[in-house]
């Protein structure tokens, strides 16, 4: 704990202490070698976290860095879509060997400019900084960006006609191995964007369930972990949910669609359970268990639907069955781990959470096990499961202090109450006595429901603002 | 941890320089690798004419073996889109022509004399009447040209005849060495 403190320490936490140094010392709370003490360690660490290159991630590089830093990559797509200009106006005219000089050049100019940018420099009032950072990451992206350029081109001038997919490959990896080297959060999330655009052509254009992707995605988490690089997390764990989307055409070649959509919905909550049951503060699990539980109730909302034929029994459902069944068992297991774990100290809510999962999980093994007949009773216990959820999202909220929760709530109890009214009234009501009924619902439900929202949110921040406050009297 | 020694900025660059320099330099010298080898067909073409928005001018080449009827031919019977297959050539004339299909390149027992083999990939199967049809690209449908260039080899004049020169690698890879009009070479793959 004390070694996390000591790494967040930066620069604006280095300059408040110099303007409360002198006020402790005055009180006579420190001495003058304590305070240089003080003063010269947070100066170290602050330095120390500038020196790691790359590293966007932290507090320390404040709001003004990240704004030069959009600004600079703005700028590099400008120049590098200036330079791509300049070379397709003039390229006919130049031979094999200046047109490869003019390639490598521009992209050793951009990597080179970023050594420069990325390189400590004394100065008067630190001993060795970066000299532009955020600058010095946009000529690495800008790098990048040649290199692809350069793939596209040499391509051309040597009339490589393969399987074009690889070109992004090859990209995707530049783009990697730069990040690897370098370190560089910018890098690394064109890296990802590169890798899902290659699997993306590799899933739609040549029909192919593109599990090689894969090998991508666990080296960027590798990566993303060790780094602890924060906007990059949420790229990377989205490229896994958008990879699944991509395949499920290709998936729906072997098993119904229904099956996909448990599957989807299974290892939504697996990954979600996993998190939890590994998570020790690692960002990297934080974010995966959040998108993993939106991913899965997106599927529990559409399993909702009476109508979508979600259920039935094909032929090709003998795959499908066997893999959701051992995802059932995976997340039996992972279940009781962290009931194991937690059981000494469980709060209600939690239990009421594994009972919930228990019956979910025998409802989807009984309607993949079961005959037709069996399948509305599927359909009733899972939309009661949804209203269930809601509410016990909104009383885990308010027990975690966790907004998180109870905006997913809301959201979920919208989409699902006007669904259920759609379902429902559609053909029973007069046209326009529904859609007068419907608006009407609409505006004083969401009134209502953003209020209480709202309510809720400045609770949390009072409280959140408290128990602050009641830390630092303690520490006081 | 942090007292580890760590590469200055200027050498990981230099690095990744390097890295990616090579990566550069081993997509031409796979290519000037096949086009040193000794084995090269011509095929006939039949130009089309759609042009890429992002990759300047370019000839789209049709060949004769782009389109194999499964019953003139040999070998394997049954494909699926995206299939990897090797296609026997054999001398006929002046051009070379497809005579075998084959999924694995282990079914080719016995080479038959003035055959060569050549790697594709099964675009699309179709299926007219009792007929099955293959699409399929070997990698050198497109050419680039200078822009403006590209007109006469994509709609060649009535009697003109454009053919290509391709080296095969022992493998069946294939890459385009001349682009010929009526027998005169127009472009050359040279590495310079």
């Amino acid at each position: 704990m004390a070694s996390m403190k000591k790494q967040t320490m930066n620069h604006s936490f280095y300059q408040q202490l110099q303007e409360k140094i002198p006020q402790w010392k005055a009180h006579g709370w420190l001495d003058e070698k304590s305070a240089n003490a003080i003063l010269k360690d947070a100066l170290l660490d602050a330095h120390k976290r500038d020196d790691s290159v790359g590293s966007t991630h932290t507090a320390s590089k404040g709001k003004s860095h990240k704004l030069s830093l959009i600004i600079s990559v703005m700028g590099v797509l400008l120049l590098s879509a200036g330079a791509i200009s300049f070379l397709a106006a003039n390229w006919q005219g130049m031979s094999k060997l200046i047109k490869l000089i003019l390639l490598f050049s521009s992209m050793a100019s951009a990597y080179l400019a970023a050594a420069w940018a990325l390189s400590p420099h004394k100065s008067l009032y630190h001993q060795s900084k970066q000299r532009y950072p955020a600058l010095g990451q946009s000529f690495l992206l800008l790098g990048v960006l040649f290199f692809g350029n350069n793939i596209m081109l040499v391509a051309q001038i040597y009339h490589i006609d393969s399987h074009y997919p690889n070109g992004i490959l090859l990209w995707a990896a530049g783009a990697f191995i730069t990040t690897i080297i370098i370190r560089s959060e910018v890098v690394l999330i064109a890296a990802s964007l590169l890798a899902l655009l290659w699997t993306g052509m590799e899933t739609f254009d040549f029909r192919l369930i593109h599990w090689p992707w894969l090998i991508f995605f666990a080296a960027s988490v590798f990566t993303v972990i060790r780094q602890r690089y924060h906007l990059a997390t949420h790229i990377i764990v989205i490229t896994l949910f958008l990879w699944l989307l991509f395949n499920y055409e290709n998936f729906n070649l072997y098993v119904s669609d229904g099956v996909i959509i448990q599957t989807y919905l299974l290892l939504g909550i697996t990954l979600f359970l996993f998190a939890h049951t590994v998570y020790h503060n690692n960002y990297f699990l934080k974010i995966l268990a959040r998108y993993g539980f939106v991913f899965s109730l997106f599927f529990l909302y559409l399993l909702s639907f009476p109508d979508l034929g979600l259920y039935s029994v094909g032929k090709k459902q003998s795959i499908g069955t066997i893999i959701n069944l051992a995802l059932i068992a995976g997340v039996v297991i992972i279940a009781f781990v962290y009931y194991k774990q937690h059981k000494q100290s469980m709060p209600f809510y939690k239990w009421s959470g594994l009972l919930w999962l228990l019956i979910l999980v025998i409802t989807l093994s009984m309607s993949l096990l079961s005959n037709a007949e069996v399948q509305n009773v599927s359909i009733i216990i899972i939309n009661l499961l949804l209203f269930l959820l809601v509410i016990g999202l909104v009383y885990s909220g308010l027990s975690e202090h966790n907004i998180f929760y109870v905006n997913i709530a809301f959201i979920v109890f919208i989409i699902t109450f006007l669904s259920r009214y759609f379902d429902t009234f559609w053909s029973l009501m007069d046209r326009s006595l529904f859609f007068s009924i419907g608006g009407l619902l609409l505006i004083v439900g969401g009134y209502w429901l953003e209020q209480k929202r709202r309510q809720l949110n400045h609770v949390f921040l009072t409280q959140s603002h408290k128990s602050h406050d009641s830390e630092y009297e303690e520490v006081r | 941890m942090n007292d580890k020694p760590q590469m200055s900025v200027f050498v990981r660059v230099l690095l990744v320089l390097l890295i990616l320099t090579i990566l550069l330099i081993a997509m031409v010298a796979h290519k000037q690798r096949i086009l040193t080898s000794d084995t090269i067909v011509i095929l006939q073409t039949k130009p089309i004419d759609p042009r890429s928005l992002f990759r300047g001018d370019y000839v789209r080449l049709k060949y004769n073996i782009n389109e194999l009827i499964l019953d003139k031919l040999s070998g394997d019977k049954v494909f699926h889109v995206n299939d990897n297959i090797y296609v026997i050539l054999q001398l006929s004339g002046r051009f070379w022509e497809a005579i075998s299909i084959h999924k694995n390149r282990a079914d080719i027992s016995e080479k038959l004399k003035n055959t060569v083999l050549i790697q594709g990939v099964v675009k699309r199967v179709k299926h007219h009447l009792s007929a099955v049809t293959l699409e399929v690209t070997y990698g050198i449908e497109n050419y680039f040209v200078p822009e403006g260039e590209g007109l006469k080899l994509e709609r060649p004049k009535p009697g003109d005849e454009v053919t290509l020169e391709i080296a095969l690698a022992e493998d069946g890879q294939a890459v385009i060495k001349a682009l010929l009009l009526n027998g005169v070479r127009q472009y050359e793959e040279t590495l310079f």
